[in-house]
């Protein structure tokens, strides 16, 4: 591990707020030609979370750690907790680099790191609830829009899913970029 | 975990409706579809009064790969998805073969869906499964009916805040065997009069 922990992933703790991230040169938001994890994050092991999955085999969720990358879609306050619904979002390969060469790419002329972010795909995925227990700053003061990855524990609440969360990294507008699921796939990258 | 109350999930119903949800398979040829059912339903076709006919369309109510879809209520207790064709946002009248349709969308999803819903008071919920990208996909609805049942209100898994009113079937459809929307007696009478149901398929369980 780091000499820094990024992450507090307790489950049953309070929650994990997001600690100061600046390891391995990437900073907080991972500008890096991929995705970095914090040292904690790295070190997990969780399920990529599935909805149709999650209602499906409840046996098999229920209580396991799951990952989520999502964005904001709003926030519900309610007492003692704090409910984040995020559109899913599904993470690229790799992270977009930014040239302002246009002809960089055939020029072999890789774009700094510095212009690397985090990238997720516009691919239509559900929404998916998460759940912030008490705490102080235990709900991350996000706005719609934002991108935040979450790790938390399978709950279900009336029957359906939901992420406990427990610890959780967010991404700013301007701090991560969505491209078309589509396009990606077509895209010249560079790594 | 302190238990919070997620609006619009779960079974509505105050009338016992507990959905159990279950897979059923679809052969007509050499194409294979699937929906997904809900049994039992306790209410009875007269708690579903306001849903008997006509059909609800919405700007929102779009299904999991993102396309607009209609819903269609029928007295048997059956709710059809009918995904719109662009341009135009039309569906056909009588989408019940699942051949034709198969053929005319190419590789994309057999339409429309069929799913039984689940209704008690003003309250409905029922789940359909689409495709996303290759992805199968359910997708759950649930909606409050307004009082005079001219709209739908509520959410699915993938949107919020949906809103759809209701319009005469006729309106939205095309004609069998056309790709225009009909202007004249769009609808056979046929299709207008006839619920489809499992029975246009072989269907097993």
């Amino acid at each position: 591990m780091n000499a820094r922990s990024f992450f507090r992933y307790a489950e049953g703790l309070s929650l994990g707020a997001l600690m100061c991230a600046c390891g391995e040169g990437a900073g907080r938001y991972g500008h890096a030609r991929s995705y970095v994890p914090y040292a904690d994050e790295a070190e997990l092991t969780y399920l990529e979370f599935r909805l149709a999955g999650a209602r499906n085999d409840p046996a098999s969720f229920f209580r396991n750690r799951a990952r989520i990358f999502g964005t904001v879609v709003r926030r519900v306050s309610a007492p003692g907790a704090v409910t984040l619904v995020l559109r899913q979002r599904e993470l690229a390969p790799g992270n977009t680099c930014i040239s302002k060469n246009k002809d960089a790419w055939m020029q072999e002329d890789k774009p700094p790191e510095s212009t690397c972010r985090v990238t997720v795909t516009d691919e239509r995925l559900p929404l998916i609830r998460a759940v912030f227990g008490e705490g102080a700053g235990a709900a991350p003061e996000l706005l719609p829009g934002d991108l935040v990855m979450l790790v938390g524990l399978i709950d279900y609440m009336d029957g359906e899913p939901v992420i406990a969360a427990s610890a959780y990294r967010a991404w700013p507008k301007g701090e991560f970029i969505m491209w078309e699921s589509t396009a990606l796939s077509r895209l010249a990258r560079f790594d | 975990m302190r238990r919070l109350q997620l609006p619009l999930l779960g079974c509505l119903s105050a009338l016992a409706c507990e959905p159990q949800w279950h897979l059923v398979q679809v052969q007509s040829g050499r194409l294979r579809g699937e929906f997904v059912r809900s049994s039992p339903c306790v209410a009875t076709p007269a708690a579903k009064a306001p849903l008997t006919t006509g059909v609800y369309v919405g700007e929102n109510l779009r299904n999991v790969g993102g396309d607009r879809i209609i819903l269609r209520f029928l007295e048997n207790g059956e709710v059809w998805a009918f995904l719109t064709y662009t341009p135009g946002e039309k569906v056909r009248c009588e989408p019940v073969d699942i051949k034709q349709a198969a053929q005319r969308s190419k590789s994309r999803w057999p339409k429309p869906l069929l799913a039984r819903y689940c209704a008690g008071e003003r309250e409905l919920e029922f789940e359909l499964r689409g495709f996303n990208h290759r992805e199968a996909s359910p997708v759950r609805y649930t909606f409050t009916v307004s009082a005079d049942a001219q709209q739908l209100r509520g959410a699915s898994d993938y949107d919020e805040n949906i809103e759809a009113h209701w319009v005469e079937f006729e309106s939205v459809c095309l004609a069998p065997g056309t790709e225009e929307p009909a202007t004249e007696s769009p609808c056979a009478q046929g299709a207008k009069d006839r619920s489809p149901t499992a029975a246009h398929y072989s269907s097993t369980r």
